[in-house]
């Protein structure tokens, strides 16, 4: 098992380089236009010189908080509801059209109207990475509440367990890796709504990064901005499966 | 004999979708302190619904209960062992609930578990456990709260045989130490007739009560050594005669 281990570790690595090094051998080469598909190189002077201008933990910080802001108010309300349809099933039959609709609504679409709403501030990024990620929280969480095992459910009502110990010595803890697995999914969907937010009002942060980047022709600046969403991604993805490992172990 | 729990014209009505289904139908039944009483029947028959009317998770649709305050305690067919709590958590899970949780509490459950051969596995985790261990774990989790009354539905049903024999043997000292009157539902006669002072059988759905036998082994002793017994043939024969054996 720890081979097998490795082996993936390695591969993926290997990977990796082989992406980067193929893209600056291609772009050094004149093989592909570095001015559209920029180079590994051109990124890190990019970062380098933000980095020195003292823009890019600005933009990063702007980003994280955004994302941590959005991601605790989209885990904690989508959380509650899952726990109230499932306590009250009539609710979720009467809400369930609705959460339908929202679910397969472009979120982007309602852009325009968040900023008129709510104005031109990170109220706005907010709000649209909440409509990203409550919905998606809430259906997958709601889920595993069902589907909890209902000879356990049996056996509390045999104790006369009430409805608040039913829900928190059986409910949560035989749900918590649903739950877990919901915070992850979260986590890419509340990047994404920050994005996209930040896309449509934003004086900083990474999504402002790459729209200036395009607006200014600058794609290198684009790429970079696109490489800091994926190391930030990344990096979020591994604090939860050490969160998740923990548990399990 | 001192009655404990007196069922009285007992029925129980399904609604559903295809119009009303009777599970159960004109149940009256006097109960025994500390006997063991085994309830038989085809599949559907509303053994399982007895049981859950009896507990209290679900209300008859006619008929009465006279239980004189008893407090009862369910064994379901599957162990229902929570995975992310110990073995002593488990055991004691009953007592947390009802808010019985005291140390003495829990070294009677310590007690119980040893008694089955558990000691050492009270910090162990029900994944870590044999499905024969996890029974006997969801036993002790039964008798914990001092039940009056123990409802035992099918508990060696998703055993292997050679398991079964031993933890009936294992549950059969334990209930007859512990002193508390048990209604056993099973689909093996054999366990019922070797484990119970009376054999109530049903009639398919809706069940009513078809025959009620009283089971008088020359020397009761366990359950396995009760099997050998001559009279245990004659009650096989005569509850299996009872038995609707439509396949459905």
């Amino acid at each position: 098992m720890k081979l097998e281990k490795k082996i993936i570790l390695i591969t993926q690595i290997f990977i990796t380089l082989s992406f980067i090094i193929i893209w600056e051998i291609l772009s050094k080469q004149g093989i592909i236009n570095s001015f559209i598909f920029s180079s590994p190189a051109k990124i890190i002077k990019c970062l380098y010189e933000l980095y020195i201008a003292n823009n890019l933990w600005i933009h990063i910080y702007v980003t994280l908080k955004e994302i941590f802001i959005s991601f605790a108010l989209g885990s904690i309300i989508g959380f509650s509801f899952a726990v109230i349809f499932y306590s009250i099933p009539i609710l979720k039959k009467i809400f369930d059209p609705f959460l339908t609709i929202l679910n397969s609504l472009p979120k982007v679409s309602l852009g325009p109207l968040l900023i008129i709403w709510l104005g031109a501030n990170i109220k706005s990024i907010i709000v649209m990475s909440l409509l990203i990620n409550t919905i998606v929280t809430l259906i997958s969480i709601y889920n595993g509440l069902i589907n909890t095992d209902s000879y356990k459910i049996k056996l509390f009502h045999s104790f006369n367990a009430t409805n608040y110990q039913i829900l928190t010595k059986l409910i949560i803890p035989h749900n918590i890796e649903v739950i877990i697995s919901s915070l992850k999914l979260n986590i890419s969907m509340s990047l994404i709504g920050v994005i996209m937010g930040e896309f449509l009002v934003s004086k900083a942060g990474i999504g402002y990064l790459i729209l200036y980047g395009t607006q200014v022709f600058n794609l290198t600046l684009v790429m970079t901005g696109i490489i800091l969403i994926l190391i930030i991604s990344f990096i979020i993805y591994q604090i939860i499966t050490f969160f998740e490992k923990n548990y399990n172990t | 004999m001192n009655k404990i729990l007196e069922i009285k014209n007992l029925s129980k009505d399904y609604h559903t979708i295809n119009g009303e289904i009777s599970a159960i139908e004109d149940i009256s039944l006097d109960i025994y302190k500390n006997e063991i009483i085994g309830i038989v029947g085809s599949s559907g028959c509303g053994k399982s619904t007895l049981l859950s009317i009896l507990s209290g998770i679900e209300k008859q649709s006619s008929g009465e209960i006279i239980s004189n305050n008893n407090n009862f305690s369910y064994m379901l067919q599957s162990d229902a062992l929570m995975p992310w709590l110990n073995i002593i958590d488990n055991a004691c899970l009953g007592l947390d609930i009802k808010h019985l949780k005291t140390p003495e509490n829990i070294a009677y459950v310590e007690k119980l578990l040893s008694n089955f051969g558990l000691s050492a596995f009270l910090k162990a985790y029900p994944n870590n456990l044999s499905g024969g261990m996890r029974q006997r774990v969801a036993l002790v989790r039964t008798l914990a709260t001092k039940p009056d009354i123990i409802l035992l539905d099918e508990p060696l049903s998703a055993l292997d045989y050679v398991t079964r024999l031993t933890i009936s043997d294992d549950i059969y000292k334990l209930i007859k130490k512990s002193n508390v009157t048990t209604i056993l539902i099973s689909h093996d006669i054999a366990e019922c007739i070797s484990m119970c002072d009376r054999i109530v059988v049903l009639t398919k759905r809706p069940g009513k009560i078809k025959n009620i036998y009283n089971i008088n082994l020359k020397n009761k002793k366990t359950p396995s050594e009760n099997r050998k017994d001559k009279l245990f043939v004659h009650y096989y024969d005569l509850v299996w005669g009872d038995l609707d054996k439509d396949i459905t």
